[in-house]
Formats: structure tokens, sequence, C-alpha cells
């Protein structure tokens, strides 16, 4: 479950693990997807708990500054009991967006090639 | 949620007319996490936590632990060695006589109108959409950025009297330690602009200025148009740039003065000095030094790195050196006069910084690090303000092959020195090379002085680093340009120019420029924009060591009171939150509060008329009470739900 104060109003999303999250995510694969649309708010107040209630499990404030906003958690245990982390991207595996590997991907790739080029014109030189 | 331990929850957050669901996923700007290497520390005995998000919210794995290696006696006897080998070093590879015999070559015809035409479109892309985006919205994704735009429209009256009436109410605020005095005189000079606009603006006009002067510069190491250009690009479309950019520090874009440091310092240290060289080179370095500090750190880099050698050669001619000494006091002692004079805060109340190791960990979190010479990462954004020292591989590619291909023509060996100490500085005072890994910099030896991590961005030497492989890579195709296997048939161009292509796809797809690149929209409260007197801010009080969440309402209050004009109580220069007097105040009002204090009063004898509680983010506790309290002043407090926030502003109209 997800809790938002947005201008004024409280919104509740409870994410579900119904595959439908796009490309990639299945049923029952453990990761649990929701959204929540709206008016832009400046700040956004998010808290993400169990659907049973109990302490949060993460809570924190997004400042959107795009028109789709994606929040990836990834929730763990520990001594300290349950907590949730937020994710810098999806994580690798079978959620992990197409795109997103790509990216790095592309950049190692570049860097061969920028390399590549850069010992060929050297040994060039040396001829 | 149910069930067993799952493994991950993605939430997607967007506005009603979000478009596909199929668009691309990219880094969400991290506001109010601490960083990873951050512990989030209990809040104070008696106290609690007041207000909501109550960010206890930990990342996991800390990748830097109290399991670190502690920093001996012998590191520091290792430590000195290598100064002194450095130092020999930088004696032994001293370039500047061979200097002397550079000719900067001449310009082609049409050349002077399309080198800063076309840097002005690569700009605009790099930037976007600040090209579009004119006075209705934000072009950056930190807190930096309201900041500097509130700089901006504060400028004309803090030129006039340097303590603000108008923030940290009812004590004002002194800005007399400025970041960029530059920027203040940029805001004063140009008030008729909106100062959104003008912050726009600056993101096109900036990196373009500052690649047409490192391209100059790389003209004057002999470097010709259009390989000259290649200089401007990886200098001014980098990853300090981009940092800057993303920031919201659009000052720090607007770097043109390093370059013309480095092109003055060279026609000062060649053939022929004017005086008219020593009068340009002490410009630029007080144009660097009123940009920023930082600039200022940066440009005594570059002119003691050519200039020491022909100094202490006698290699200076009289004239031209008394100028531009002359220039550097007139401009340095009135600077330093403002800094001690300013009363900034330069180190955080709540972190102990008393010994060595305190004082590295403190510095290193606005150092580099190994990891961001690479291409920026998500993480980099989400987690590390998105500062990057990337200094584009194409770039640093070709700069490597100096040794080789620039072999015997002069400078080559002082500009790969000086690339190497910049980044040996900019990546800070630790190398961390494992999880518990790391080694000590000569740099440390700074900060064994209690007060100098005041320096706290080593990274911003970053720049040098970007300016010394700019030149070199220009000079590296000059040279090979002229390489016999690489002559084409006339009116065929030369293979060479694929060049161009590998930096467009250098600074698109590696460093990520314009896509890793957010926006904000401007505007402000309603209820604010009514209000008639100054106004105090209630927010959540967030006690974290790191102060996004905290530093974006301070953000948001500067930059709101652009619209209102009505004083507020932050201090909007303030880099810490215990510094912040708006904080010092709630906190007092707050324990009243929970004590059954009314607040009322106290704000009314400081002479606030209004209190504007932003309701989306106190906690239902926390805003009830203070409801309850102001209620018997505002019985109808002002409800608005414009600008992105709900906000109920209180009428503390005197007691009748």
């Amino acid at each position: 479950m997800v809790v938002a104060r947005w201008l004024g109003e409280d919104k509740r999303v409870e994410l579900r693990d119904d595959g439908g999250g796009g490309p990639g995510d299945q049923p029952a694969d453990g990761v649990f997807v929701g959204a929540l649309t709206g008016p832009r708010p400046s700040l956004l107040p998010l808290r993400l708990e169990r659907a049973g209630g109990g302490p949060a499990l993460w809570e924190g404030a997004l400042r959107p500054a795009a028109a789709l906003e994606q929040l990836y958690f990834e929730v763990r245990a520990d001594h300290n009991g349950e907590h949730a982390v937020l994710l810098p991207a999806a994580p690798l595996g079978r959620s992990a967006d197409a795109r997103e590997l790509a990216w790095t991907a592309a950049g190692f790739g570049w860097a061969a090639l920028v390399l590549v080029y850069a010992l060929g014109l050297a040994l060039w030189r040396g001829r | 949620m149910s069930g067993p331990l799952w493994a991950a929850a993605a939430l997607s957050v967007g506005q009603a007319e979000a478009t596909t669901p199929g668009a691309p996923r990219q880094a969400i700007p991290n506001a109010g996490l601490p960083r990873a290497e951050t512990a989030v520390p209990p809040p104070p005995e008696g106290e609690g936590s007041v207000g909501m998000p109550t960010v206890h919210g930990r990342l996991g794995q800390e990748p830097y632990t109290d399991a670190r290696e502690p920093i001996t006696l012998p590191a520091l006897a290792g430590i000195t060695g290598l100064l002194v080998l450095w130092a020999v070093w930088l004696v032994v590879t001293r370039g500047s006589t061979a200097l002397r015999k550079i000719e900067p070559p001449p310009e082609p015809r049409g050349w002077a109108i399309l080198s800063p035409a076309l840097f002005t479109l690569l700009s605009a892309l790099a930037s976007w959409p600040a090209a579009i985006s004119g006075s209705a919205r934000m072009v950056g994704r930190e807190f930096d950025l309201p900041g500097t735009i509130w700089f901006l429209s504060a400028a004309p009256r803090l030129l006039g009297e340097r303590v603000d009436p108008l923030t940290a109410f009812p004590q004002g605020a002194d800005y007399g330690r400025a970041d960029s005095f530059v920027w203040m005189v940029t805001g004063w000079a140009l008030q008729a602009l909106d100062p959104v606009l003008l912050s726009n603006l600056a993101q096109v006009l900036g990196p373009a200025l500052s690649g047409w002067a490192a391209e100059l510069a790389a003209r004057r190491f002999g470097a010709r148009a259009p390989w000259s250009a290649v200089a401007g690009v990886g200098y001014a479309f980098a990853g300090p740039t981009a940092t800057a950019l993303l920031e919201g520090h659009t000052y720090l874009a607007v770097t043109p003065f390093l370059p013309l440091c480095l092109w003055s310092v060279l026609a000062l240290t060649g053939p022929e000095p004017r005086l008219r060289h020593g009068l340009f080179f002490g410009l630029a370095w007080a144009g660097a030094l009123w940009s920023s500090v930082y600039m200022g750190f940066c440009a005594t880099l570059i002119g003691a790195w050519f200039g020491a050698p022909a100094l202490l050669g006698r290699r200076l001619v009289r004239g031209p050196m008394l100028a531009a000494a002359a220039l550097v006091l007139a401009a340095g002692l009135p600077y330093v006069g403002l800094f001690i004079g300013g009363g900034a805060v330069l180190r955080p109340s709540n972190e102990p910084l008393d010994t060595w190791d305190q004082r590295l960990d403190f510095v290193q979190r606005g150092s580099g690090g190994l990891l961001s010479l690479l291409p920026p990462s998500p993480e980099l954004d989400t987690f590390y303000h998105g500062m990057s020292l990337y200094p584009l591989f194409s770039v640093a590619a070709l700069a490597l092959l100096a040794p080789r291909v620039l072999r015997g023509e002069p400078g080559t060996r002082a500009l790969l020195a000086l690339a190497a100490t910049a980044a040996l500085i900019a990546v800070g005072p630790l190398i961390r090379y494992s999880y518990v890994g790391q080694l000590t910099t000569p740099l440390a030896l700074l900060y064994l002085v209690p007060g100098a991590e005041a320096m706290r961005f080593p990274m911003r030497f970053g720049w040098v680093l970007c300016l010394a492989l700019g030149v070199l890579a220009a000079r590296v195709l000059t040279r090979l340009s002229k390489a016999p296997g690489l002559q084409t048939a006339p009116g065929w161009p030369s293979p060479l120019h694929l060049i161009w292509l590998l930096l467009l796809l250098d600074i698109t797809v590696a460093l990520g420029l314009p896509g890793r690149q957010r926006w904000i929209p401007a505007g402000t409260n309603g209820a604010l924009a009514a209000a008639t007197g100054p106004i105090f801010d209630v927010y959540p009080r967030l006690r974290l060591p790191q102060d996004d969440l905290n530093a974006w309402f301070q953000a948001n209050d500067c930059l709101q009171q652009h619209d209102h004009g009505q004083a507020i109580a932050d201090h909007c220069a303030s880099r810490f939150a215990p510094e912040n007097p708006r904080l010092r105040l709630q906190d007092e009002l707050g324990r009243g509060l929970r004590g059954g204090q009314d607040p009322t009063p106290t704000l009314r004898r400081l002479g606030f008329a209004h209190v504007a509680l932003h309701a989306d983010l106190l906690a239902d506790e926390e805003l009830a009470a203070w409801q309850a309290a102001l209620s018997a002043a505002d019985p109808q407090p002002w409800d608005d739900r414009s600008g992105g926030e709900r906000i109920l502003l209180y009428d503390l109209a005197p007691a009748p």
C-alpha cells in the first residue's frame, strides 16, 4: 500500500503482483506495481506500508520533475525488521527494462569504440 | 501487499495528463533520503520527530562503514613522500620554456561567427528544455536551482544593502559571503528579465560562451580550426557542466574565465608579452574568483602552473607581470575581506569535525571519487546529487594519444601533468577502491588544518581537468589532420570528421544530456501571493545529517518570495539546516507547542503577519496542533491548493 498526501487529499493505492507492470512483469513474480495520477504537486509525501497496517516500510517525499515519475523499492528484512529502500532504477532480472540495460551497454560499448578508434589512429600514425 | 518478503515494488507516479505508459524509465529526484554513507540518528531526547514524512528509511547496504581502515601515521608519511615526489616531477616536467615557440594559427574566414553559433546550438541541445522554457519552467533537478534563481531576483536589493531585511526576518541576513558575485551583478543588470527566464537563458548561453573561450585557448596552444572546437566541447559539455545544469548551479555553467586565464597566461609567458596580456589575465582571474571561489582556485592553479616556472626562470616581462599581479591583488583582497566579514557558516554545527578523518569524510562527500570519472548512472542522480567528473571518453582518448602524437611539441607534458593534478584533486582526499579499502591522496594533508574543510568541493577542479584534456585533444586532431595517411581527395571530408559524431554521441548517450535533465513549474501558491506582511513558514522538522529535504524547503520559501515579495524567516544562503533561523525558531515554537504554549504572541512580537502551514507535508498530529493554536487568531485561514501544494495561511492580526 502506498499512501500519498496529494494537494490536501490522501490518496492510497494498493500495489498488486498481477503482472500489470508492463513487458517483463509476470504475475506472482514478487514485483508489486501500482500507479497514482493527479495534478502536479511541488512536493509529494509518500509512505509505503503493508496492506494490513503496521509501521511504515518507507517514508519520504518526491519532488516530481517529469510528467511520469517511476519509483522502485526493494523490501528487505534484517535484524531491525522489515524496511524498504529506494532504488535508482529497476533491479536487474525479470523486472528489468531492456532499455535500461541498453543504456548501460551503450555506455560501455561506446567507450570501447572510442578506444579502438584512438588506438587505430595511433597505430596508423606510427606506421 | 501481503505474504512473505517480496522482491520489489514498483510504483508509477504521474500527472493526469501523462501520456504513454511506456515512457522511458529514468532516475527519480531523490528528495529527502539520506546519502548512502550517512546514518540517520534518532530524534533528540524529549523532542520527538515532528512532521511527516519522517525520513528514517535506510538505503539498505551502506557502502562505507566503520570497518574502513583507519588513517594512520605511516599513511601520512607515505602521503608526504608522495607529495615531495609530485613536486619534483612538476618541476622536472615544466614546459613553459618550450611554450615560447608556439605560434597561434590564423583563423579561417567566417569561423568567428560559425564557432559561437555551433556552440550555441550544441548548448541548446545539451540544456534542453531550457531554450523553450521561458519563465514558466525552471530547468534543473536539485534544490540548488530555486535558491540560485532567488539570488537573481534578490540581486538588485542585495547590491544596495549587504544585509537583506527581507530574509532571516526579523534580524536580516548578511550575504557578504555570496557564492557568486558575478551572478549577483548579472541579476542586477538584467533585473528587467524574469529570473526564471534569465536562469534558462544562462543555461543555454553559458556553456556556449565557455566552449568558445576554451576554443580560443586551444588555438593559442596551436590547435587549428575546426579541430580547436573539440577543446570547447570537451570543456563546456562534460561532467562538470552537466553537474552544474542538473544541480541548478547555473552560474557554474558560465565559465569562460578559466580558458581565458589559460589563454592569457600563455600570452604572458610567450615570446611577445604585452601589457594587455597581463591586464587580461588579471581580469580573467578576477572574473573566475568572483564567479565562485572554486573557480578562483582553478584559475590560480592554471596561472601558477604556467606562470610560476616562467617567474622562477626570470622569463616574465616585468610590465605585464606587474599588471597581472596588481589586478589579482585588487580583486582578491576585497574578496577575502568579504569572505571573512560575511559571517557565513562553512561547517555544520550538528556534525563533529574535530579529527582529521572526520574532516576527510566530510570533504569526500563534495569530491568526485573514482566512479564519477565514468559515464553517469541513475544511482549518481538519485543518491549523489548528479555530481559527475566524466570528461567525455572521446576527448580523453584523444588526449591520451598526446604523448605519442604530440611528441616534442611544446606544452604537452605541462597539460598532461595539469590534467593529472586536477584529476587527483577532484577525486578528493580519499580514494575508496573497495568496500573497506581506501587511500589518502596528497590533498588529504590540507585537511590536517582545522577549518580547511571549508574547501569542501574539491570536485570542482574537474573544470581544469576537462579544459586540459580538451586542449590536448584539439592539438592531437590538428596534428593528425596533417598525417599523410589521412589526407583525402579534394572535396572529400577527412575521416577525422567522424569525431563530431562521436562527441555528439558522447554527450547525449554517455553523459546523458539532455535526457537526465528535469524541469519544475515556476509559480507560487495563491495564498502566499495574497499575503500582506512577513510570513513564517511551517514545514516538517527533519533531523538528518544530509539536508536535502530541509534544503528544498528553504529553497522553495526563498523562490516563492520573488512572487509574494514579503519577508520570510529563511536565510537563503544557509548551507546547513541548523544554521537556518527559520528552523531554530520553529524548534523553539514547536517545543512550546508540545508543552501547550500558544506560538502566536511570540510570532506577533517578532513582527510576523502570517503563518503558512505547508499542510501536505506536516504529520496529522502536528498539523492539528498548529491549527488549534492558530485558530484563535484566525478561525478561517486561507486554504489554497494552487502552485503545486496545499497551504493554510493564517493572519496574525493583533489581538483586539
